[in-house]
């Protein structure tokens, strides 16, 4: 087995080959960005890194100084001991898990990774003999089970539809990166205009050169805003984002939405349960569907409920 | 009994509700509920659920399944492992019945087992009522595993929410269900209002509503009645248009309380309308001994003593006390004032004048002996604020102004009735944390929570401890520098609560001091207000703990004579 450590922002390193996987080691001789979150972006904005394309220009609008050489899926490259892939991760665009083929083994680190994948991503796509498998499980609980996409992709444009036709404007709560495009490609068939965050108006082009359909879009603008589909962190609203608006109606769009616990803690009209991560039973079935000789969870409030289910099934694994 | 009454579609309509949380959708999905209920039977059993819960209030019923049998059946239901599996889930989704929903709608065990059929509401009644009469936790086990194969994960949510005592509306607010009433039977909203008022039910109002027989509702006593409130005046230069039509009643403190008497029976009820009878048998045994005609009376209950009212905190106390009892008549004396008659001669009085109300109050009074309040009349501005400093030096908290032809508006802060108080003290207190909101069109922070200076007591090893929440309700002009000041001293961040470095200082009005083991100073300050931020000042200048230890210890030790407050004993 490749042996690998949990570094303090996250990520992982791996000693025997000198690989950081979305961290910024400084032992380390290569680096790899799974996707361009903050939380798995290097913190040397000068780090030079392997990422996808995508990705590199995410990082880049973000501050993103470093040189990078960018990977296409699929396409191994050789690091001396050891082959590195890139597998589509269905997170967001961009998005990848990177499979690592040594003399050791084989590892697959997911970074955050979603199936069904995300329809503004590349898709979701596993390689063969994995040993070790290293997988988020944010969703790490059986109460978390994501609706079909269509189900979700209806309830947003009903939402929205129903806002309009109450002559209110629809405001929906998403992450300037990944959510808030996922969210206007579902919402491009009703071809009714769209004003976006600047934050995350800037990283729009990146989904459009990819080809992934936007529908019609511009950066807010508090004076012609009312009547659009606006879209925003939820950060940016309690900042005064739509204060000028006044009959809007509010759709928080995340995986959390699911618990209605958390949907009292929120001050939007509407939620949807949207989520750019795997849900629980997804993600026992990609340990399942690989059978792997070790799986490591990381990223999960509650690693103890999947390790229950993994060691039910026989699959070795362990919460880091 | 009608199918249409399904609990499968009393549930939908309440996780819609819950869903949107909008105040005319609610109405909406409401009325259209009650509108698709064709007995009244079924009408009055889904407003219990909606509003009260599996049995009636006042029924003194309760169900017998607990959170944790109901819990172990659902792991079982589901195969899942209790401790391992079905505790992380609840703590995640925070209550008993929303994990349950969540498991059985996606664990597909369990999923196999459910063969959903449509119950009517009864049948949901008879299962609790079964549930009640076993004992042993295999027993519910089992009716439990038999029930929830016949329900949706959506009826099983609300179903278990019955069983644990709660009703399936999370607000206990009645507005929108009245108004969906109101909607659904095509009646005007006052009307129904009236009726909820005078029956105590909204069971009733509805079947009422429902039977078009709204006229002939019976007015019931011994259900709290929603109280008139008075709307403050914050600024002295308010003029009273005609002060003939005006009269003004000293604002005792005391504990706002409504007595309900017939016959041989006495009920109190507080502010929030809940029954305070137990805490107060020397009153009930005073009025019991009156053998007053069927009356309700509005008014305070006062601590009484030497003929002076000693301040109210001492009356809550009492009711924090388990045992009424310990504190004896001798000990801590009440007597109730009263200011407004609701009911008398069989008659509700609501839509009476005040003046009235006030003849009648007054005879009753004279005949029975009963604490009312001084009405006192003004001439003008400067008699009225001469009228005020004087109650206030008197003691009082302020004054009550009312128009005399006014009716009782119940459940309304009105501006027939106008309260002119001064808030007593000011402090000087460090702003410790800052919370933002996450409401639309909010200020960026709108709350603070501010403290007090422990630097040199012994008690504390830290420089300042919180004392309370205060609203930010500077204008504009004095909320920029403030937030700007704010964000240069935030050192750390708990969610939407910020913590700052001390170096604010706020100067906060407020009404008086309350004892309050919550928090970490002891005491809490009584409607805070934050006038103004003391630029000028340092932390170092911040009140301190023992100040308002000696600021509370002169409050509780001053009493109001109340020869000229009350007539009529």
């Amino acid at each position: 087995m490749i042996r690998f450590q949990k570094t303090s922002n996250s990520g992982f390193y791996l000693p025997d080959h000198k690989l950081a996987l979305d961290c910024s080691h400084k032992e380390a001789n290569y680096f790899f960005i799974s996707h361009a979150h903050s939380d798995h972006m290097p913190q040397n904005r000068k780090t030079p890194v392997y990422c996808t394309r995508p990705t590199l220009k995410f990082m880049q609008e973000r501050g993103y100084k470093g040189k990078a050489d960018i990977l296409n899926f699929f396409e191994p490259l050789n690091l001396g001991s050891v082959r590195v892939t890139l597998y589509p991760a269905g997170h967001i665009l961009g998005s990848s898990m990177i499979f690592i083929e040594s003399d050791e083994g084989t590892l697959l680190y997911t970074g955050d990774c979603k199936t069904p994948p995300s329809p503004a991503s590349e898709g979701f796509s596993l390689p063969e003999n994995i040993n070790h498998l290293i997988i988020e499980g944010t969703f790490g609980l059986p109460i978390y089970r994501w609706k079909p996409m269509e189900e979700i992709s209806a309830e947003i444009r009903n939402f929205t539809n129903r806002t309009l036709n109450e002559n209110c404007t629809p405001v929906f709560l998403a992450y300037n990166l990944g959510k808030a495009q996922e969210i206007m490609h579902l919402l491009a068939p009703l071809k009714h205009a769209v004003q976006i965050h600047k934050d995350g108006y800037k990283l729009c082009s990146v989904y459009e050169d990819e080809g992934i359909n936007l529908g019609s879009y511009e950066e807010y603008n508090a004076e012609t805003g009312a009547g659009k589909i606006l879209i925003t962190p939820s950060t940016a609203l309690s900042k005064g984002f739509a204060s000028e608006i006044s009959n809007k109606k509010i759709a928080y769009c995340s995986g959390w939405a699911a618990v209605e616990l958390n949907r009292n803690r929120s001050s939007a009209d509407y939620w949807i349960t949207l989520s750019d991560h795997l849900d629980f039973f997804e993600l026992i079935n990609v340990c399942k569907q690989i059978s792997p000789e070790k799986v490591t969870i990381t990223h999960s409030p509650n690693p103890e409920v999947i390790l229950h289910y993994l060691s039910n099934l026989g699959i070795n694994a362990e919460a880091v | 009994m009608s199918r249409t009454a399904t609990f499968a579609k009393l549930c939908k309509t309440v996780q819609e509700i819950r869903r949107y949380r909008d105040y005319s959708d609610t109405v909406r999905y409401l009325s259209d509920y009650f509108q698709s209920l064709k007995s009244t039977e079924d009408l009055d059993l889904a407003l219990r659920f909606l509003l009260e819960g599996a049995f009636p209030s006042h029924s003194g019923i309760q169900t017998s399944t607990s959170s944790y049998t109901i819990s172990t059946a659902a792991a079982k239901f589901c195969d899942i492992d209790y401790q391992l599996v079905f505790k992380p889930c609840r703590k995640a989704a925070g209550d008993t019945p929303e994990t349950i929903k969540m498991l059985l709608e996606n664990i597909e065990e369990s999923r196999k087992k459910r063969e959903p059929q449509e119950q009517t509401l009864q049948e949901i009644m008879n299962l609790i009522n079964k549930l009640n009469q076993v004992n042993s936790r295999n027993d519910k086990h089992q009716i439990l595993a038999t029930a929830w194969m016949k329900m949706l994960p959506v009826e099983i949510k609300y179903f278990s929410l019955l069983l644990l005592k709660k009703s399936l509306l999370e607000s206990p607010d009645t507005k929108p269900v009245l108004s969906a009433i109101a909607e659904a039977y095509e009646i005007e909203y006052e009307k129904v209002r009236f009726v909820h008022m005078a029956t105590g039910s909204v069971g009733r109002t509805a079947v009422f509503a429902m039977e078009n027989r709204l006229n002939e509702a019976p007015f019931q006593l011994f259900h709290p009645k929603p109280y008139m409130l008075a709307s403050h005046i914050d600024d002295f230069d308010y003029k009273f248009e005609g002060s003939d039509k005006y009269v003004a009643e000293p604002e005792l403190d005391g504990l706002r309380s409504q007595i309900h008497i017939d016959k041989n029976s006495v009920k109190i009820f507080s502010g929030k309308r809940t029954d305070i009878t137990n805490f107060f048998p020397e009153v009930v045994r005073f009025f019991k001994n009156k053998n007053l005609p069927p009356v309700i009376l509005d008014g305070v209950l006062c601590v009484y003593q030497n003929e002076c009212i000693h301040p109210s905190e001492l009356l809550r106390k009492r009711l924090n006390h388990k045992k009424s009892e310990s504190f004896t008549a001798d000990k801590l004396p009440v007597l109730f004032i009263s200011f407004d008659l609701l009911f008398f001669d069989n008659k509700a009085l609501f839509g009476e004048e005040l003046f009235r109300r006030r003849q009648l109050l007054e005879k009753l009074a004279n005949n029975y002996k009963l604490a009312i309040t001084k009405q006192n009349v003004f001439t003008g501005q400067q008699d009225l604020i001469k009228l005020f400093n004087r109650s206030v030096s008197l003691g009082n908290k302020g004054l009550i102004i009312k128009q005399k032809n006014s009716t009782y508006e119940y459940g309304e802060r009105s501006i027939s009735w106008m309260k002119m108080k001064s808030s007593k003290s000011t402090l000087n207190a460090v702003i410790m944390y800052a919370h933002r909101s996450n409401h639309r069109e909010s200020v960026e922070f709108p709350e603070f929570t501010a403290g007090i200076s422990v630097k040199n007591d012994q008690r504390y090893q830290e420089d300042f401890i919180p004392i309370g929440k205060i609203m930010n309700n500077l204008p504009d002009d004095e909320t920029e520098p403030l937030n700007k000041k704010t964000n240069e001293l935030i050192v750390e961040r708990y969610g939407p609560t910020l913590g700052l470095i001390p170096g604010l200082v706020a100067e906060i009005k407020y009404d008086h001091i309350q004892v309050n083991n919550r928090t970490k100073a002891g005491y809490k300050l009584y409607s805070p207000k934050l006038c103004r931020i003391r630029w000028d000042l340092s932390p170092d200048d911040a009140s301190t703990l023992s100040d308002i230890e000696r600021m509370y210890h002169e409050e509780i030790s001053h009493s109001t004579n109340i020869t000229s407050a009350i007539t009529g004993r």
